[in-house]
């Protein structure tokens, strides 16, 4: 493919945003393998035709982290020395660059590390030498310098594939569904606080196969509690844009003859967008009611990034 | 061993389908419903069978847009990139869902893929 189009082609963006950071990329960037968790994790990110990025995160347990002991050791332990001049883009605390780091192979690859002290995250950014030059200077020109972090006391935001959505301050991922057409998250803080989002669609498949209710009834994750005679009501926005749907309420209990022990309450919202033509579904569970105000704040910010 | 018949991404993306001609449609219940005549190969014909059959395929409105982009001028690429922005996906779930269905599409001998001479002895050596 030639330059020129591939310039074109990458004029148009996407957004990808995993375990609190966040990169605005050429729109035919996807992820292709992720793997770990939101505490320390990989992801392989490239066109339909090759690998181009590889983004590395982790979150530093310790309670006062050392950024340029680490930084110093994580250099030494790639052979090299950090060089001047490396990206800083707004959030890092400390950034470091090897532009032309030799590898084992013989090639070389830029090995980009940054660290947020406000995010408690390190992440690092490696291109191989596979990857054509003036496509390795864009992404150290431009994708990395644009690249975001979540506070810890902030909203962090999940995307990819056009999907995206917000998690409130202190909930941690704990499982993931990723399947074109379903995708799906849930997150836990503290004990017994469960959040699940998911997106659907198209909706208009989704939804002459199955009711909105029975689509909150049917979560791809396993659930033991089971809803009883839930109350429900409409639900609808209209700014930003048009949801219209249903908000149910009720106590989530264990099966006979457990059906007192840790009950949980459910504040669940499945709402239409008719505009991108997706159903988009969050689950609030907690010990106690609390209003369940987190599940139509969820499904509000669901594709608003 | 058999060698696998097989063309680079590039092309494959380029390649403008064409939809054979359909003897029959018919629109039922959301539905449409398409025959097209093929000729069957020699050995049933030998064994007495007609020299053609029809088969109706039924296309639901995802495979109808899939159908109807096939016009012998719009190369695959297109019809992705049309389908990803109709239905508001990344281009890159469109492009496994719409050539997903091409290739079930071309197995069953609904579409048909013009290919250069050259294309076709590249992709025999492949």
């Amino acid at each position: 493919m030639s330059h020129a189009v591939q310039t074109a082609r990458q004029a148009a963006r996407s957004l990808i945003a995993w375990a609190g950071w966040r990169l605005s990329v050429p729109e035919a960037w996807r992820p292709l393998k992720m793997t770990g968790d939101p505490a320390k994790g990989t992801m392989m990110i490239g066109d339909a035709e090759r690998p181009i990025v590889l983004v590395q995160w982790w979150r530093p347990r310790k309670t006062v982290f050392d950024a340029d002991k680490w930084f110093d050791q994580r250099f030494r332990k790639l052979g090299a020395h950090p060089t001047p001049g490396a990206p800083a883009p707004a959030g890092f605390t400390k950034t470091a660059w090897e532009p032309e780091l030799a590898t084992r192979e013989g090639s070389s690859k830029t090995v980009w590390t940054g660290y947020s002290a406000e995010a408690g995250l390190v992440v690092e950014v490696i291109v191989t030498s596979l990857t054509e030059e003036w496509l390795r200077r864009s992404i150290y020109k431009t994708i990395v310098p644009g690249m975001t972090v979540s506070r810890e006391d902030e909203p962090c935001c999940w995307s990819m594939y056009n999907v995206s959505f917000m998690s409130p301050p202190g909930f941690e991922l704990e499982l993931k569904h990723l399947f074109s057409g379903d995708v799906a998250l849930k997150f836990k803080r503290g004990r017994g606080m469960t959040l699940l989002l998911r997106q659907v669609y198209p909706a208009k498949l989704a939804v002459s196969r199955r009711s909105l209710e029975r689509w909150l009834e049917a979560t791809p994750f396993i659930e033991r509690r089971v809803l009883k005679s839930p109350a429900r009501e409409a639900w609808h926005r209209d700014q930003p844009r048009r949801l219209e749907g249903i908000r149910q309420t009720g106590w989530k209990r264990l099966p006979a003859p457990l059906g007192r022990c840790a009950p949980r309450h459910s504040t669940a919202v499945a709402a239409v967008d008719g505009e991108m033509d997706r159903v988009l579904l969050a689950e609030l569970q907690c010990p106690a009611d609390a209003g369940g105000a987190e599940a139509d704040w969820a499904v509000e910010k669901m594709n608003m990034q | 061993m058999k060698k696998k018949f097989a063309i680079d991404r590039d092309t494959s993306m380029s390649v403008c389908p064409i939809r054979r001609p359909a003897v029959k449609t018919e629109e039922k219940n959301g539905k449409r419903y398409v025959t097209i005549e093929f000729e069957r190969p020699r050995w049933q014909r030998m064994l007495g069978a007609d020299e053609h059959c029809r088969r109706t395929f039924g296309l639901d409105a995802y495979g109808q847009e899939v159908y109807d982009g096939c016009d012998s001028q719009t190369p695959v690429r297109k019809i992705v990139e049309r389908f990803a922005a109709t239905h508001h996906l990344s281009v890159a779930e469109a492009e496994m869902s719409v050539t997903a269905f091409l290739k079930t599409l071309l197995s069953k001998g609904i579409v048909v893929v013009p290919l250069s001479k050259d294309v076709v002895v590249k992709g025999m050596k492949r």
